[in-house]
């Protein structure tokens, strides 16, 4: 017979160490979103005190560090910021979208694999990278069409490089889990790849495809460091492609390191700002996942 | 209806998922060091009855149980129980082998050393339930080598043989032959005809031929009223030969269920 | 009958369409890439990797930046894998049926994954810098990162651990081990492609990351003694090269290289290791 000794904690006790230690930690990993949010928010409430909030959008200029004539119109920036991600995703979308419709439905045995691969890799590019590549090949190249090559063009075609992976991965995840019977009952009934893609896996895929797009424009609007080092970063509202501007990212990176007082004040407003942009893309991204989960 | 000293004793069962009754009002007896099988259609509430017998109903969030299971003299569904223990005196083996990813060895050592055994002891016991599971021959070479790599039948052996290395009064199993070949199933078979005069076991089956070669007594599970429950239960060959309950009667025919 | 060779020109028009796309895109890639690793290589040896920084970073190597991004790493994981990993094993182990929990545990990290770096970096400079008083920090760069890679670390592990088969629970509990034991010696090794892979992703992020560490971990260049001194990765190091140091692109060049190709192989690892992981898992 043997004997079972008992001279060990009792695993219920250990296992509910364990259950709380673990929800302790969970309890932590979630907070840290609300801490980051309300601490920027905190550092951000003093502006309502200091300054006339309708200046940030009546003001003309930026100079908020001026003794004496402070100004602080954040629109130029604003506009900066949609412009560009505009004009990023004016190219970027169709062509991801175009590139996963290859990769799902005009398959090459040579260029699938190849393509899987660079958008992958792509996605692990550092912006940093990207940015300094188009300091030191695109912007020379755009200066020799029109100076000084730091320009608007130059940053939606930094920025749509790097949001092109996620608007690929996304589109074809979405048209990836369409059932296969499908496309097979399609072909069973005569209607050809194009027609079958065109009325039946696009629209059903809308909202896959969208929310991709949705996910590309949240990262476009808060990338900081690549549109840094393009767009010249004259707080202006850009008149045509090849005008410098300056997006409300690249303000906090540019002047945060020296700012005091309420310019210090402003720019965390600004994190406020576009925390609260990004915030209801990923309610609409949420949302268009689960009716595309749903439908 | 009753049996020469029980070791099990169940008493107006009640298991609920949610707002789903699976058994109720289920009552049973189950005799000592004997053969037990469960039969009765598919979705009966075999397994979770099973399931109860050791309290994996526990990691079910939605699950509710109520009346009573006497092991001996504990009430296996009391809150006061040992969980740990419960489990160790009542082994179970399911219908899918599930080797743990694990060499051969850690996959019988590991328990044990959870049940606070030293480290001699453990290769002793484990070497011992190898050999009572008929596959040490097959494996003694290989003992650190990984369990995934074990044939179907001999994975089955394995899980035999861990929950037997624990030296349980109560071995469970589910359906432990339907995902095996006629050969390795015949091998398990007799291997649970062997371990009868060490121990009680409860098997769930399907294969009436089955359940006629080994049972020694029998249950037999029915929907009644939109849930499962035990409708005629006693010694096998007397309940094959001549069942009370016409269902059961047609059931033990093959003309329904 | 006269619309099938309209229908089938039409498929042929666009699958010439979007296959140029690819090639695009290819193109656009091998463009950036051959640009960077083309203009690094020249002039990249041993000692630029060891030597320390001259002349505002225009001379000498890039040692210290090195000894500085590692350790900003090194503290990144040290907090992020403990959390992450214990947030992945609750929410997949021990959340049972408390879904509400669980969904706004995961609208959380949804959230904190798509808050943008700059905004991380405000807060690490608020919190580590300031309040928490490290100071311009490899110490605060580190937590910065950490909180930044949380929801990709506890993402990739949860559906690590999701993979493990239910059975392996039951068969052990059957058995009569506890959650614990269960978590430890039968799950978490089960799962541990998975939090290789996490990490390696933590560490891609991390180590591609900017603009959270401008204002967090700094740009001091000389080698750091401790966590506590500020110390300039290699990321920083381009971005202040090519844009307040004139005359520092060639180094730039050359750090952005060293970024570049440990970034392709830690990332081409993680997918490698990942699809390996997944196709054994099939079979």
């Amino acid at each position: 017979m043997i004997l079972w000794s008992s001279n060990r904690l009792s695993p219920s006790r250990t296992d509910m160490l364990l259950r709380r230690s673990l929800g302790l930690l969970t309890c932590l990993a979630a907070s840290v979103v609300v801490f980051v949010i309300g601490f920027v928010l905190v550092e951000s409430l003093p502006a309502f005190s200091e300054i006339e909030l309708s200046r940030i959008i009546s003001d003309d200029t930026w100079h908020p560090a001026d003794p004496d004539n402070a100004t602080f119109g954040l629109i130029p920036m604003l506009v900066g910021s949609f412009l560009v991600t505009f004009c990023a995703l004016l190219w970027a979308a169709p062509l991801g979208i175009s590139i996963a419709i290859a990769n799902e439905f005009y398959p090459s045995r040579f260029m699938s694999p190849i393509v899987r691969r660079t958008t992958e890799i792509m996605a692990g590019i550092p912006s940093i990278v990207f940015g300094f590549w188009g300091l030191t090949t695109l912007v020379p190249l755009i200066a020799n069409i029109q100076a000084p090559g730091q320009s608007l063009l130059a940053g939606s075609i930094v920025l749509g490089m790097m949001i092109l992976p996620t608007i690929v991965l996304t589109t074809e995840q979405a048209l990836h889990s369409l059932p296969n019977e499908l496309a097979i009952a399609a072909a069973a009934t005569g209607v050809g790849r194009f027609a079958f893609l065109w009325h039946v896996a696009l629209p059903t895929c809308r909202g896959g495809i969208l929310s991709g797009v949705v996910l590309g424009l949240a990262r476009a609007i808060g990338e900081t460091m690549a549109v840094l080092m393009v767009s010249g970063n004259i707080v202006q509202i850009p008149g045509s492609l090849f005008d410098p501007f300056r997006t409300i990212t690249t303000n906090i990176a540019l002047e945060m390191g020296y700012a005091t007082q309420t310019h210090r004040t402003l720019l965390f407003l600004t994190a406020a700002i576009l925390i609260a942009m990004v915030v209801p893309l990923m309610a609409v991204m949420q949302s268009l996942n689960t009716e595309q989960s749903h439908g | 209806m009753t049996c020469d000293s029980p070791i099990i004793r169940v008493n107006q069962l009640e298991v609920t998922y949610g707002e789903q009754v699976a058994l109720r009002d289920l009552t049973l007896e189950i005799p000592q060091r004997q053969i037990t099988a469960l039969v009765g259609p598919s979705g009966c509430g075999k397994s979770t009855f099973l399931n109860t017998l050791n309290r994996l109903t526990d990691l079910l969030p939605d699950c509710k149980v109520s009346g009573s299971i006497q092991l001996n003299d504990v009430d296996i569904l009391s809150a006061e129980c040992d969980l740990y223990e419960i489990r160790r005196r009542v082994g179970m083996v399911f219908q899918k082998a599930v080797p743990f990813p694990l060499s051969i060895e850690k996959n019988l050592t590991l328990p044990l050393s959870e049940h606070g055994l030293p480290r001699s002891e453990q290769q002793k016991l484990a070497q011992q339930a190898l050999k009572d599971v008929g596959l040490w021959d097959e494996v003694k070479d290989r003992l650190k080598k990984p369990a995934m790599n074990l044939s179907g039948g001999q994975q089955q052996r394995l899980c035999i043989a861990r929950a037997l290395a624990l030296n349980p009064e109560v071995l469970l199993l589910d359906e432990p032959c339907s995902a095996l070949d006629p050969i390795a199933s015949r091998v398990v078979e007799n291997l649970i005809v062997s371990l009868r005069k060490r121990m009680t076991i409860v098997i769930v089956t399907h294969n009436l031929a089955q359940a006629k070669r080994i049972a020694n007594h029998m249950a037999i599970f029915w929907i009644r009223n939109g849930a499962g429950t035990v409708i005629e239960q006693g010694p096998a060959a007397a309940l094959f030969l001549n069942p009370r309950e016409a269902v059961a009667q047609e059931y033990l025919s093959g003309t329904c269920g | 009958m006269a619309k099938r060779p309209l229908s089938e020109k039409l498929d042929q028009l666009v699958g010439l369409l979007v296959r140029s796309s690819s090639a695009l895109m290819v193109g656009m890639f091998l463009v950036v890439t051959a640009a960077i690793l083309r203009n690094g290589l020249s002039g990249l040896s041993m000692e630029f990797l060891t030597t320390i920084p001259q002349d505002s970073g225009r001379g000498g190597g890039i040692g210290p930046l090195i000894v500085s991004t590692v350790l900003v790493l090194g503290i990144c994981l040290l907090v992020s894998i403990p959390l992450g990993v214990g947030t992945a094993a609750w929410l997949s182990e021990f959340s049972g049926s408390r879904q509400v929990v669980t969904k706004s545990i995961q609208l959380s990290l949804d959230l904190l994954a798509s808050i943008p770096s700059i905004v991380f970096g405000l807060f690490g400079m608020v919190v580590f810098c300031q309040k928490l008083n490290f100071g311009f920090s490899i110490l605060s760069g580190g937590l910065t990162l950490a909180c930044m890679v949380l929801p990709i670390i506890i993402r990739t592990v949860y559906f690590g651990l999701r993979a493990v088969p239910g059975d392996i629970r039951q068969a052990g509990t059957a058995l009569g081990m506890s959650q614990t034991r269960i978590l430890r010696s039968l799950i978490i090794p089960t799962a541990m492609p998975a939090i290789v892979v996490a990490i390696l992703l933590g560490i891609g992020r991390a180590m591609a990351e900017t603009a959270a560490l401008i204002f967090t971990s700094g740009y001091v260049m000389r080698m750091p003694e401790s966590v506590f001194d500020s110390g300039r990765v290699l990321s920083v190091h381009i971005y202040d090269l090519a844009m307040n140091v004139p005359g520092g692109e060639t180094n730039a060049q050359r750090t952005a290289f060293v970024l570049l190709t440990s970034l392709l192989v830690i990332n081409l690892c993680a997918s490698q290791f990942s699809g390996r992981w997944l196709t054994g898992r099939r079979a």
